[in-house]
């Protein structure tokens, strides 16, 4: 009779040693490099410490309380909002249209296409600190082009970046402008995932005419992309940073300060790592709240099981 | 009923469609039969008005609607991929084309249509039609799931409601089985031709499977590289191909084909010295046999060595070398006494049921085998 050999520990052991081998680093270096650090930024933001201080107290919520009753904090919450509800919507509509748009011209000539999807990605593939610089001379008031071409048509130009009513505006427009290509391209490879025969089924069902084939098969397909995009869109412009610190720094008078500006704002340059932690975690649900909104939504609606 | 005239299709420099002619009688089922890439979904989907000719044109009941488009024509068509939404649940799709059909974009609108009387009204009527489709179908249990809770046979049962519910003209079914095992496919062949009758209405019918065009069809058009190259009832196709590529094509085993030198009405081949009821023209000729007009004979000279033996309970097939080493297919229909493998035998075949061939253009040659002269062996 053959004999197995028992092994030296019990299989489900062994297995479990194996697999805790194969994760086990990875886990580690996470822990340690995300998971500790945002702990620290989570305890930093109950105290008053300050980078260089030896001690500091603990404040409870003052930090948190100081975000939301203070006016600048007040400020940078609703900014950063108001960025977010013009850009996320702009942005989506204007990208699924060029997106609908290219995808259209790409069935009938495969170079025109190209062209439009590289300029519209441009965008995207620049450094945006480089970007801002252009965007600064064109909405200059007396020497951008902006101004110069509307001083042509008869329409007065205006101070895009240093009128505090229009600076959040301007900046969201350049959000837009800079997410639109990268959705565009999210959007198309959307369309073109899309079974051929649906549309063909959708024909003969009588949906031919472009709206009906919209609403009957490209937006329902587009469901998990759609989502996709937004919550890509509104983690950016949750985290708008580079067009206020290069164009505005947040000014003027705080009308364009945005969350992650004051954050840089407050613990770099004023070293309140306490209350800059505590804008960190606001921050932080804020993306949080937009993933599980994701994980929930597209489990349930956008992939049809 | 529906004519195809001189179709032409091509893509670029290929030409996919080649002269296509072809005429489907009100309330008939016709199946476009042929291998793959011969161009049945083309043609299909320019019947449908999914797509155009390069040239040729498209009637229904004697209009030209070679370039209307396909809502115009009021036809239904079943992909072979179901094409059903994914997001709507069984009753949306099956709803659908009728929804599209009969009401106006405002009593199609999400919330309007709970407040418009004449949307509600559409809707109960459609609800109605859309059951009594189910319940002809069986899926009334599915109506609340989305596709991808179905399996394929009941995915096939839906694209077969979508397509019934709005009384089109012509159902265009493009390989509607060939998704399904082999058991379900044979269930819903036997649907289908009861559904056909249910309805007399036109069944225009693509698939690549000899079996289930010949079972199910009125008339089959044989499609090869882009030409219709026969085109009659199942049992027209089988007596009479009209080239050696159909009669290998149609059948449940493949024909023998023997190549034979002939001179007048004397015919010379390894099977032996057969004579033609009319003298040919050519100088070889192919005799196509089938293996279930053939037997194993003992009352001929011995002419083949049996290699191998396949038993299927019903019947079993033997394959036979001859003495030049051609393979020689024959169905045994007894099956009480199987030959052994490697014994000798005798072969004989129905001559009246032989078709002959022009060696070189494989067309059909319209003469009989009137007798056999002499056996192989006796040579
Ligand atoms: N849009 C197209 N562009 C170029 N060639 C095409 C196009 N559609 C079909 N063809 C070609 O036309 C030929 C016939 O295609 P078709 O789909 O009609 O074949 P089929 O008989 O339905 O084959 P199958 O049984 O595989 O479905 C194929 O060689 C195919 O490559
Ligand atoms: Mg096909």
């Amino acid at each position: 009779m053959a004999t197995v050999t028992t092994p030296m520990l019990p299989r489900r052991v062994h297995n479990a040693l194996t697999d805790l081998a194969l994760v086990g680093p990875a886990t580690l270096a996470m822990l340690c490099l995300i998971f500790v650090p945002a702990v620290l930024v989570a305890v930093l933001s109950f105290t008053d410490y300050q980078f260089g201080a030896k001690a500091f107290n603990w404040i409870g919520l003052e930090n948190y309380v100081e975000l939301f009753t203070d006016r600048t904090g007040k400020r940078a919450v609703f900014n950063t909002l108001y960025y977010a509800a013009i850009v996320i919507p702009c942005s989506m509509i204007l990208s699924l249209l060029v997106a609908m748009g290219v995808h259209q011209v790409a069935s009938w000539n495969k170079t025109c296409a190209n062209i439009f999807r590289t300029s519209f990605f441009l965008p995207v593939a620049a450094t945006l600190v480089a970007m801002a610089t252009v965007w600064e001379m064109l909405l200059h008031p007396t020497l951008g082009l902006v101004n110069i071409v509307l001083d042509m048509i008869g329409i007065g130009g205006e101070r895009w970046l240093s009128d505090r009513k229009l600076v959040l505006t301007t900046l969201a427009a350049i959000g837009v402008w800079e997410t639109v290509g990268y959705n565009m391209v999210l959007f198309l490879a959307g369309l073109a995932s899309i079974p051929r025969h649906l549309y063909e089924a959708a024909e003969i069902d009588g949906a031919d005419r472009g709206w009906e084939r919209f609403w009957t098969v490209t937006w329902p397909m587009l469901g998990p992309t759609t989502l996709f995009v937004m919550v890509i869109t509104a983690t950016r412009s949750f985290r708008v940073f580079e067009t206020v610190a290069t164009l505005t720094k947040g000014g003027p008078a705080f009308a364009s300060d945005t969350l992650v500006y004051a954050m840089y704002r407050e613990g770099f340059i004023y070293f309140k790592a306490g209350y800059a932690s505590a804008i960190t975690m606001v921050f932080f649900i804020f993306v949080f709240a937009l993933t599980m909104l994701k994980v929930v939504v597209a489990e349930r609606k956008v992939h049809y099981r | 009923m529906i004519e195809l005239r001189n179709i032409k299709r091509q893509f670029g420099q290929t030409t996919v469609l080649e002269d296509i002619s072809l005429t489907v009688e009100n309330g008939s089922f016709t199946t476009l039969l042929g291998a793959s890439g011969s161009g049945k979904s083309t043609t299909l989907r320019i019947i449908a008005g999914l797509d155009t000719p390069t040239s040729g044109s498209v009637m229904i009941n004697g209009q030209d609607v070679t370039q209307a488009p396909a809502a115009a024509r009021n036809i239904a068509m079943v992909f072979q991929s179901y094409a059903l939404y994914p997001h709507m649940d069984v009753r949306g799709n099956i709803t659908l084309p009728l929804a599209m059909r009969n009401m106006n974009r405002l009593e199609r609108a999400p919330l309007l249509n709970k407040l418009l009387p004449s949307a509600r009204q559409k809707a109960q009527n459609h609800q109605e039609q859309v059951e009594s489709i189910a319940r002809m179908l069986e899926i009334e249990h599915l109506l609340a799931r989305k596709p991808s809770q179905l399996s394929g046979g009941q995915k096939q049962r839906v694209a077969m409601g979508r397509a019934l519910v709005r009384d089109p003209v012509a159902f265009l079914l493009d390989e509607p089985l060939s998704n399904l095992d082999a058991k379900l496919r044979g269930q819903m062949r036997g649907e289908l031709i009861d559904l056909h009758k249910r309805t007399g209405k036109t069944f225009i019918y693509v698939t690549h499977d000899q079996a289930e065009a010949m079972s199910m069809s009125d008339q089959i058009a044989i499609f090869m590289h882009g030409v219709i190259v026969q085109k009659g009832t199942p049992h027209d196709l089988y007596e009479r191909p009209a080239t050696k590529e159909v009669a290998a094509f149609i059948g449940d085993h493949p024909i023998n084909f023997i190549e034979c030198s002939v001179e007048g009405n004397v015919v010379r081949g390894p099977l032996g010295i057969f004579v033609l009821d009319e003298a040919v023209s050519c100088q070889n000729v192919v005799i196509g046999v089938r293996p279930e007009v053939m037997e194993l004979s003992s009352e001929t000279a011995v002419n083949g060595k049996v290699e191998r033996v396949e038993y299927f309970g019903s019947k079993a097939t033997a394959s036979l070398s001859l003495s030049n080493g051609q393979m020689i297919q024959v169905v045994l229909e007894d099956t009480s006494t199987l030959p052994e493998t490697g014994s000798a035998c005798g072969l004989s075949f129905e001559l009246s049921r032989a078709h002959v061939f022009d060696a070189q253009t494989g067309l059909r040659l319209d003469v009989k085998v009137a007798a056999c002269v002499q056996d192989a062996a006796a040579e």
